[in-house]
Formats: structure tokens, C-alpha cells, sequence
């Protein structure tokens, strides 16, 4: 048996952070994974999508370039070398976790994971023994119950991306962030896409106005949206609905993710009231002392950063240190389609709720130069503050590049700055983000270009 | 060499003067004890006069415009010379006039100490914002983020820490400040804050009596004629009277003579006593200060005096305050009864109505016109009892049906 003093289960962006954090403050740690290092997100999420929205991106640029004046033949989509190139980057990436869990001595253990009563952890042949146990183990695709699936060869996050031929035609079953951008990956490369939600909306969890945006670009590029809808059945080639039958070549099921609680049931830890996510404390401990949990396992934002975030909180507090408990109010949320959508905070309604006097300021880009010279002014800023203090309550962008640019409001919320620093603020010119100045100076009634 | 005017502070409750009106365009020439400008704080208008001879250099503010005490109202100097940048509410660097309030007093030693390096105060914004509306000493605060720096989390730590009252006291400020009285004159605003401040404060119960004053108007007589074929300066009016009547009452009953503020009863031997006194545009409340040494015809004359000044705007700021006990009367007008609202903090109000003609019976079983007083009573049910308050209106009714007693 081998002894650590803290052993994390599952190496993805909420695993692998924290065990490199608890080796940086000293500890002896071991870290397991199943699958590859890197988890959802560098596999099977946020990095091999965005390396397919670049290609799709690019596609649209050259597009954009002929209109302008810079003439190319017909552009022809070499797929394999496509899925080549992702394959790459996802390779220099866990290549990159490999190196830094070894940098900062942190002991990987390749297998599936069981744990015991008395919290020895068996990978394979080897026992382990932590004084402290890390849950990180994340999610996996949810695929809903629908008629005829089981006989069908579908698709979801897990092997999409794994596809070796580009499909004539595509139905996504879902209408979330990862159904909307795969949409916008997909349909730039030549696939016919479909997306099919069953909700009255698509990007429920977004800004209204931000989803009105992207309705408009996913119907310039030729992509049907199909809401409210009611799936019948689905067969080998088509997709049967109340009032239609949609074909297609390949079906993507992207209807949101479940947690992967086995580890979590075996330990008989406490869930939430839908019996759905793991229970913690601010500290991320569970319902049994030292056995902590993090990421999608514990539910709230399902997203990377979030889940580093409270890996990071989880092992300074195993270590006796005093922690500033995660605001889920400076939790960034990025959507990558194009435009993009970056937003944090509360909205307009949830400000009002939470007794705050609320202004709403909305500027949006169509008068941004930087926006105009590069033919990109879909989108918006819209700030939420309170009137008394000009406290920076929320945010919505929506505009190219939104989610590098949100981080200026992000880090003035986070330092505590107001709406008076923000428009006291001299920007650079000519920038997108020259819109938050205008935005804040309108919230005192002074914006100058509008 | 130059001279700054100041926002003068007229009284312990002043906080902000408003300007009522230039006498002086930039430009001109003034001597110093000349009037530059009248300012008005919520209880009377003053002019303010040049500090030096010279000329007038800047005005910081437009008639209707508030400064708070203590800022640069306007400079006077030499002919040519440079005019320093004054900012709105900034404190003057010689202050004249007044003593400046808490608050600028706190912004400047902050500013003090964020100059001297060593004691550099690492503050967010939004915190900075929040303190000052809290009117904390940053100073106080401990602060927990990065580099030691406030945050709002140790701002609204540092609010839920103070003692219970002061937060009150501040939330209740803050309001007060804020919004009752928004959008009024000077003087309605001061009359909004008092009224609701009053109401707020304590438990009000009003009790009404009437009382005979048959004899009192005898009495009244028959002293006039002896101060005119005495030749007293004095107008022996009814309120007089009752005034005098209203002190003997006081003293037998202190609980009355009483003010209630911050947690803290006090219980007067002296007399300092109100007299509502409307205006044009409001009310004030002189005070007569020592009520209970003077004998009717100083208190007629005392309160001709105060009544005056205070309707001329002339009344010395310390003749507006520090009263124990009010009366307002609102004879003169018809009313009988009504409910006064307490003048905060103090314990007690007498409001007295028009005379009443009114039949009664006789010992002997005549029919007579007899004339009645109404008095209405408000009291603070906090520190009095309606037994009290009767024992109160009982002994001013029976000394009422006695006057001598007045003279004794």
C-alpha cells in the first residue's frame, strides 16, 4: 500500500489544478484517471471545438475576403487533415499536463478508480491511502430517453469528434451552448445542419437579447432551428417529429451532462434534493470528513474554469489555510459562437430581486470603428450596476472576441472597481472593447457616440 | 494675500447652508465685515461677510445651490491675483467662520494620512464609496484582501460591528439625508426631517381637557391695567399666561420636562420653553431659555423678543434650540383641538385651541356663559403614562382656575 496525502480521482482541468496546487503547497499526491489526461475538456470539449470553430472561422473569413475584394478559387475542405490538425492540439495540451503533474512530482495512476470504507483507493493492482480524497469525475454526455435511439448509430461529445468523414447533413438533438456551437463549427465546413430542441427556446441559459443575436447568425449561415419540438422516433437516416421528418447523414445527441457519481454512491455521500450532484461546504468537503468534491460532480456552473477554480479552494483548505469562498457572481460564462457571448453576474432581474436599485446600460457595436473595419458588428455590451455605489453587478458581451475581452469587466468587478473607474478609464483606440467605456459612460448619462 | 469664505455652521444640527443670494458680482471690490452673500440653513438666512479687503475672486455656487459647512463658498483677494482651484464641498484650508463637521473633518486626515507613505491605506473603490456613505474612518477598518487592501466585505463587516444604536443612528441619517424632505425648500425639509423624525422616534398620545378660564381672564385684566398705570413695556396676551401657567405645571411634574434621545432620559429642573411660531413659509420653535425664573411680564417680553427675531430670520442660532418643553397654539386661527407632534426628543406638547363660550350650571343652579380653554396634550407613551399626562393637564387646569397661583 501506497501512502499519499491526498489522492485526486479524475485529471481533468478540476483534477489535474488542484493536485499540481497541493504538490506546490507541500503535499505527497497521487492522481488517477481512467481515460486521457485532460479530461472532457481537453478531449472531448472546450479544446477540440474551438479548434473546429477556428477552422469554421476561417472558412468564413475567406468567404468575407472574396466579398471584400481578395479573390481565392473555390475553397475545398480537406477533413482528415482538419481533424488532424485538432488532434495535434489536443496532444501539445496533454502532453502539457503530463509534463507538469511529473514537474511538480505528482504520482498518476492510469485505471478506474475504486474507493473503500476505510478511503483506500484501488487502481488495478495498487492500493492507495490518502489522508485526503479529491472527487473530481466530472461528467459525461446526457443522453435523453427517445424513441428508436438505442438502434441507432448516434454521435455525442464523446466520439463526435473522433468523426473521420465530414457528414452531408448533421441533426444536433439539443439546443444548449454545445449543440449551438458545434452548429457553428459544422455548418461553415459545408454540412447541412439541423438543430432540433425540444424547449420553446435554444441557449435558454443566455442573455435574450444575446440569444436573439445568435438566432439571426445561425440563420445567415443556413442552419434550421427547429424548437418546441416533439420527437416521435428516431431511425438509421431521419429524425421523425409531430409535423415533419428531418434526414440526416449523422446525429449528434448534445442535450446537456450528467455527473459521473459511482465513485460518489459507493461512499454513500450526501446528494442535493434531486439526488442529482454531490453535497459540499464552502470548502468543497463532502458529507464525510476528507473526502472532498469539485467540478461537474458537485453541479453549479459546468465549466472548466469553475471547476479549477474550486479544486484550487478545496486543497488550500485541506491545508489548514484560510480561503475566500467562491462568488459565483465573477464566474465567466463563454459561448463561442460567432459573435461570441461572454457574460458573469446577475441579470436584470436577479439584481432587482436582490434589492440592488438596478441600471441596465446597452451599447451596441454596429458604431464601433474597430467592429465596422473588420465586418463584424453583431452584438452588444450590456452592463448591469447598482445606482447607489455604481457596483458592477453583471454582464453580457456579445461581439467578436467577447470572451478575451470580457476580462476587463471581470477584473474591475474583481477589484472591486465601479461603474466611476470604468468610465474614467481611457481605453485604446481603435478596439471592440472601446464599447464597456461607452456603456459605462451612459450609465451617467455622458456616453459621447450615441 | 487671500481670504476664503466659508459655509458657516449656524447650529449643532446644520450640516449644509444654501445660498440665497450674491451681493457681490466677481469683480467687485469688498471690504472686509461687508456682506458678500446670504446663506440660509434650514432654520434662519445669514449674511456672510468678506474675511479681508479686496475684491471678490470666485463664487463657488449659484443662489439655490447646497455647500456642505465648511466649504469654499468664495475667495476674495487682490486685484489680478490666481484664484486656487476650489472644488465643490472641498474644506477650506482656513476655515473662519465655523467649526467644520465630522465629515470633512475624516476626509481631510485621510487624506493626511494617504500622503505620509507609511501609513498608506490600500481601499477598492467600491469600498471607499461605501464608507464614506456610511461616514466611517477607513482608518477603523481592517482590511483582508490582497496586500491588505478594504474590501466591500470588510466595509459591511465593519457597518454590522457598530454598536447597534450608532448603525441605526447612521442607516436612519443616511435615509433621513437622502430622501425625506427631497425636492424641498431649506426650511420645509428641516420641518419634513423633524416631523418624521418625531413620529418615528417615539409613542405619541394625545389627550384633550378644557379648561375654565373665567378667572385666568379676570386675572388677565386686571394685571393689564396695573402695567399700563405702571407704564410696563409688556403685551400680556393669553399665551402669557398660559406660558407661565404651563412652567409652574412643568415643575411639578418633571417626567414632562423631559427629553428622551439616544437611549438616554433626561429630566430637567430648568424650563427652556418652545413656542411654535409659524412663518410664511414654515415654522420655527425660539426658545425662551430659563423660563422658570421669569416672572410674567419678562416672559411676555422675552417671548415678544424671540417670536420676532425668528419671524425676521434675525434669531441667534442658539435661540432655535435646546428647548424642554413646547407649546403651540393655534387659537388664533379657531381650531379647538388637534394633536401637536412632539417637538423630538422631547417628552411633551401642549397645544391650546380658541377660547370656547360655553353655559354652565352655577352652584347655585344658574344658567352662566363661562369661557373654556381646549388644551390638547401629547406626550411620549415611552417614558409617560396617561395617568401622568392627566396629572399633568390637572395641575395646569387647577392653577389655570387659580391664577394667583401665577404670581405666587
Amino acid at each position: 500500500m501506497k501512502s499519499f496525502d491526498l489522492i485526486v480521482i479524475g485529471a481533468g482541468p478540476g483534477g489535474y489544478v488542484a493536485a499540481i496546487r497541493a504538490a506546490q503547497l507541500g503535499k505527497k499526491v497521487a492522481i488517477v484517471e481512467k481515460n486521457a489526461l485532460g479530461g472532457t475538456c481537453l478531449n472531448t470539449g472546450c479544446i477540440p471545438s474551438k479548434t473546429l470553430l477556428q477552422h469554421g472561422e476561417a472558412v468564413e473569413t475567406i468567404q468575407k475576403a472574396n466579398d471584400w475584394g481578395i479573390q481565392t478559387g473555390e475553397i475545398s475542405i480537406n477533413f482528415g487533415k482538419l481533424m488532424g490538425r485538432k488532434d495535434q492540439v489536443i496532444r501539445t495540451l496533454t502532453n502539457g499536463v503530463d509534463y507538469l503533474l511529473k514537474k511538480n512530482k505528482v504520482t498518476l495512476f492510469k485505471g478506474t478508480a475504486t474507493v473503500d470504507e476505510s478511503l483506500v483507493v484501488t487502481v488495478g493492482s495498487e492500493k492507495l491511502k490518502g489522508k485526503d480524497l479529491l472527487l473530481a469525475t466530472g461528467s459525461k454526455p446526457f443522453v435523453p430517453p427517445i424513441n428508436g435511439l438505442d438502434e441507432v448509430d448516434y454521435l455525442t461529445t464523446d466520439n463526435f469528434f473522433n468523426l473521420e468523414e465530414l457528414p452531408e447533413s448533421m441533426v444536433i438533438i439539443g439546443g444548449g451552448v454545445i449543440a449551438v456551437e458545434l452548429a457553428f463549427a459544422m455548418a461553415p465546413l459545408g454540412t447541412n445542419v439541423t438543430i432540433i430542441e425540444v424547449a420553446q427556446n435554444i441557449l435558454l441559459t443566455e442573455d435574450p437579447d444575446a440569444r436573439e443575436v445568435i438566432k439571426g447568425q445561425l440563420k445567415a449561415k443556413g442552419i434550421q432551428t427547429i424548437t418546441g419540438a416533439e420527437i416521435q422516433r428516431v431511425t438509421e437516416k431521419e429524425v421523425v417529429l409531430a409535423d415533419q421528418t428531418i434526414s440526416f447523414d449523422r446525429l449528434l445527441v448534445a442535450a446537456g451532462r450528467s455527473p459521473n457519481r459511482e465513485l460518489a454512491l459507493d461512499l454513500q455521500l450526501q446528494l442535493d434534493e434531486n439526488e442529482k450532484f454531490v453535497v459540499v461546504n464552502e470548502q468543497y468537503e463532502t458529507s464525510k470528513k476528507h473526502i472532498y468534491a469539485i467540478g461537474d460532480l458537485i453541479g453549479g456552473y459546468q465549466l472548466a474554469h469553475a471547476a479549477s477554480a474550486e479544486g484550487i479552494i478545496a486543497v488550500h483548505a485541506m491545508a489548514g489555510e484560510p480561503i475566500q469562498p467562491i462568488e459565483q457572481t465573477k464566474i465567466p460564462r463563454c459561448v463561442y459562437t460567432q459573435p461570441e457571448i461572454a457574460s458573469f453576474g446577475l441579470n436584470e432581474e436577479q439584481a432587482k430581486r436582490a434589492g440592488f436599485d438596478v441600471e441596465v446600460t446597452k451599447t451596441p457595436l454596429a458604431g464601433n470603428g474597430k467592429a465596422i473595419a473588420m465586418d463584424s458588428t453583431a452584438g452588444f455590451i450590456k452592463i448591469i450596476a447598482d445606482r447607489k455605489f455604481g457596483e458592477i453587478l453583471g454582464a453580457v458581451i456579445v461581439g467578436h472576441g467577447a470572451t478575451e475581452w470580457v476580462g476587463e469587466l471581470l477584473a474591475m468587478k474583481h477589484t472591486e472597481g465601479t461603474m466611476h473607474e470604468l468610465a474614467s478609464m481611457i481605453h485604446a483606440h481603435p478596439t471592440i472593447s472601446e464599447a464597456i467605456g461607452e456603456s459605462a459612460n451612459l450609465f451617467f448619462k455622458q456616453a459621447i457616440h450615441m | 494675500m487671500q481670504g476664503t469664505i466659508v459655509m458657516p455652521k449656524l447650529g449643532m444640527t446644520m450640516k449644509e447652508g444654501t445660498i440665497v443670494e450674491w451681493y457681490k458680482e466677481i469683480g467687485d471690490p469688498v471690504a472686509k465685515g461687508e456682506a458678500v452673500l446670504m446663506i440660509s440653513s434650514d432654520k434662519l438666512n445669514q449674511d456672510i461677510e468678506a474675511p479681508i479687503d479686496g475684491m471678490l475672486l470666485a463664487r463657488n455656487g449659484e443662489v439655490d445651490d447646497e455647500l456642505e459647512v465648511g466649504a469654499v463658498i468664495g475667495v476674495v483677494g487682490a486685484k489680478g491675483s490666481v484664484v486656487p482651484e476650489i472644488e465643490k464641498n472641498a474644506s477650506a484650508p482656513t476655515v473662519t467662520a465655523a467649526e467644520i463637521s465630522k465629515t470633512t473633518d475624516q476626509q481631510s486626515t485621510v487624506e493626511k494620512s494617504s500622503e505620509s507613505k507609511s501609513a498608506r491605506i490600500f481601499i477598492t473603490p467600491l469600498a471607499r464609496r461605501m464608507a464614506a456613505e456610511n461616514e466611517l474612518d477607513i482608518q477603523s477598518i481592517k482590511g483582508t484582501g490582497g496586500n491588505g487592501r478594504i474590501t466591500k466585505q470588510d466595509v459591511l463587516r465593519a457597518i454590522a460591528e457598530l454598536p447597534k444604536e450608532e448603525a441605526a443612528v447612521a442607516a436612519d441619517t443616511v435615509k433621513t439625508r437622502t430622501k425625506v424632505g427631497e425636492g424641498l425648500t431649506p426650511m420645509r425639509k428641516a420641518i419634513a426631517q423633524n416631523m418624521r423624525n418625531s413620529l418615528e422616534q417615539s409613542a405619541q398620545l394625545t389627550l384633550h381637557r378644557k379648561v375654565t378660564a373665567d378667572s385666568l381672564l379676570d386675572f388677565q385684566k386686571l394685571l393689564a391695567k396695573e402695567i399700563e398705570s405702571n407704564a410696563i413695556d409688556a403685551r400680556l396676551t393669553l399665551t402669557v399666561f398660559l406660558a407661565k401657567a404651563t412652567v409652574l405645571a412643568l415643575q411639578s411634574l418633571k417626567k414632562m420636562n423631559a427629553t428622551y434621545a439616544e437611549g438616554r432620559l433626561t429630566e430637567f429642573d430648568e424650563v427652556h420653553l418652545g413656542i411654535a411660531t409659524s412663518l410664511e413659509n414654515g415654522l420655527v420653535v425660539p426658545v425662551i431659555q430659563n423660563a422658570h425664573q421669569m416672572t410674567i411680564s419678562q416672559l411676555a417680553k422675552e417671548m415678544k423678543t424671540v417670536s420676532e427675531a425668528a419671524r425676521n430670520g434675525t434669531a441667534d442660532p442658539g435661540l432655535l434650540t435646546g428647548s424642554t418643553f413646547t407649546i403651540t397654539n393655534l387659537g388664533a386661527t379657531g381650531i379647538e383641538y388637534f394633536t401637536p407632534i412632539l417637538n423630538a426628543p422631547e417628552t411633551g406638547i401642549l397645544g391650546v385651541g380658541a377660547l370656547q363660550d360655553e353655559l354652565t350650571l352655577t352652584e347655585d343652579g344658574s344658567v352662566k356663559v363661562s369661557k373654556k380653554i381646549p388644551l390638547s396634550l401629547t406626550f411620549d407613551h415611552q417614558i409617560l403614562d396617561g395617568a401622568d399626562a392627566a396629572q399633568f393637564l390637572g395641575s395646569l387646569s387647577s392653577i389655570i382656575e387659580s391664577p394667583f397661583r401665577l404670581v405666587l
